[in-house]
């Protein structure tokens, strides 16, 4: 009976509390969303099911759970304390994206900067709210709408806010049809909408060749601390855009990524443990990036608007709100508002334009964030 | 199963495509079987795929009682993957067995990332015959 009643103890079961079944209910959730809506998939399976890993209740103290040393999970982990796996992935979106429309027409770059206004208007009211400066800079990094990079800033600064932060930031780049939409009807006129952009000038070999050299000095320059980030960015798309070495570039946008994606995914998701992710904390991260990311959406129509006072040839407006880095959602999101407004209108190419510099603007972001935290 | 820029070549749709925009195409869309009878779209579903026609042919059954039939070769099925109302508005089945190409919308957006003016050729063509096929649909009332 004593034997029964020990094994009793030792499962699950006993050790449960509410928070490990709400946070299973969240991750069952995700779990469902990707299977049965194919609901972003790729990101939300990973992550729902780290969370369903993460969550099982254990005992504390035998090398099972992912903040215990030596457990296989914080193993795993390590690539994202590290910022490994965030590195790896830009090593992927470096040799999947095409700078064409960005070098076309390199004044739309300014929008991307200008949307990473949301985060450091972020950084000031997560402060003002009382969270500590490493931990706000975390927060605000969330405005970049980018993933990789809000999980690589966080584990410098506030490691122990990774899973919240990485939920939030992901949460927002799958929301970005229902959040953006809006926000670009509000702050533009429907003739704004329908200003057409002219054709891009045709980008040689040469130019994409060289673009990857040039933005590694002046960005990582500018902030050395990008460096981990911009650095694999800018070599994953050298390999791309040179063209000798085809394989390692398809391997680095395909088995590489998907690895580093995989890997990812699962250990932030198992992160999301009951009782370090349900607290106030979390609620106020939630808000917090929900507000940083429309007000990166707003700063970017803005500025567009404030370019155009002193631009002969106007720009869309709409093109601002795909200056977050969330590639190639919010560029979509542009085209697609500016469609229903003129069904001749083109603007996908413009808005990735933006949307490319937007990955680069929040890079460097965090590598001013992490520089002057530290 | 992936296949050859050759297959893409006489279809309408890449009538005006460049060699390595047929091949970056290629590398994206995999080909696919289908049987008489097999229900490939359902309406109101999250699109998540849209198909090119190689062979057979596929009743398209709109709300209403409204249906056309599809079976030219290059014609695009599931256009609502990458244009609003990002459901599918009509169930298609296929008339008889076929073959058609598919691509996921998320592997889409990877060719758009890589290749912008390329994307943006492909979103202007799906543009252009979502417009046509509403047209008809409409007046197949």
């Amino acid at each position: 009976m004593e034997l029964l009643l020990q094994f009793l103890s030792n499962t699950g079961f006993y050790l449960a509390d509410y928070r490990n079944f709400v946070m299973l209910a969240i991750g069952s959730l995700f779990v469902y969303l990707a299977i049965a809506k194919k609901y972003e998939p790729l990101l939300l399976l990973p992550i729902g099911f780290g969370v369903l890993i993460g969550n099982i209740p254990f005992f504390k103290g035998f090398g099972l759970g992912i903040y215990e040393p030596n457990s296989v999970l914080h193993y795993l982990y390590f690539g994202v304390t590290t910022g490994v796996y965030p590195s790896i992935v830009f090593l992927g979106l470096g040799a999947m994206t095409d700078f064409s429309s960005l070098l076309a027409r390199p004044k739309l770059m300014l929008l991307g900067a200008a949307a990473q206004t949301g985060i450091w208007v972020t950084l000031l009211s997560a402060m003002a709210l009382g969270f500590m400066p490493k931990e706000a800079a975390s927060i605000a990094i969330i405005g970049g709408a980018d993933g990789p990079t809000s999980i690589f800033l966080t584990a410098k600064l506030a490691p122990h806010l990774i899973g919240p932060i990485a939920i939030a930031a992901y949460s927002y780049m799958a929301l970005i049809p229902i959040i953006q939409p809006p926000i670009m009807r509000l702050l533009t006129t429907r003739q704004e909408r329908r200003i057409h952009m002219s054709e891009p000038r045709e980008v040689s070999k040469k130019e994409l060749m060289v673009f990857p050299v040039i933005g590694l000095f002046l960005c990582c320059f500018l902030a050395p601390a990008s460096i981990p980030l911009l650095g694999t960015f800018f070599f994953g798309n050298i390999m791309k855009e040179s063209g000798v070495v085809d394989r390692l570039a398809n391997t680095a946008r395909s088995a590489v990524i998907d690895t580093a994606t995989i890997f990812l995914g699962l250990t932030v998701g198992a992160s999301t443990q009951g009782d370090v992710f349900l607290t106030p904390k979390s609620v106020s991260i939630f808000l917090l990036g929900a507000v940083a990311f429309s007000i990166a959406t707003a700063s970017g129509i803005i500025f567009a608007k404030i370019m155009n006072l002193f631009m002969k040839e106007k720009i869309n407006p709409l093109l601002g709100a795909a200056g977050v880095s969330a590639v190639p959602g919010s560029a979509r999101e542009v085209h697609l508002v500016g469609l229903k407004e003129d069904p001749t209108n083109f603007l996908l190419m413009h808005a990735m334009a933006c949307n490319s510099s937007g990955v680069i603007g929040s890079a460097i972001c965090a590598g001013i964030l992490w520089s002057f935290m530290m | 199963m992936s296949i050859d820029s050759h297959i893409l070549k006489p279809l309408d749709f890449f009538v005006d495509f460049k060699q390595h925009e047929l091949e970056t195409c290629a590398a994206a869309l995999k080909s696919r079987t289908v049987a008489a009878g097999e229900v490939i779209i359902e309406r109101g579903t999250p699109a998540l795929t849209f198909f090119f026609i190689l062979s057979g042919a596929y009743e398209v059954a709109f709300e209403g009682d409204r249906s056309i039939i599809l079976e030219q070769k290059g014609e695009v099925m599931g256009w609502s993957t990458v244009i609003r109302p990002f459901h599918y508005t009509g169930t298609i089945t296929a008339q008889k067995d076929g073959e058609v190409l598919e691509i996921s919308s998320s592997d889409f957006f990877e060719l758009i990332q890589g290749d912008n003016a390329l994307g943006e050729k492909i979103m202007k063509k799906i543009n252009k015959i979502a417009s046509e096929r509403r047209t008809i649909a409409a007046g197949s009332q």
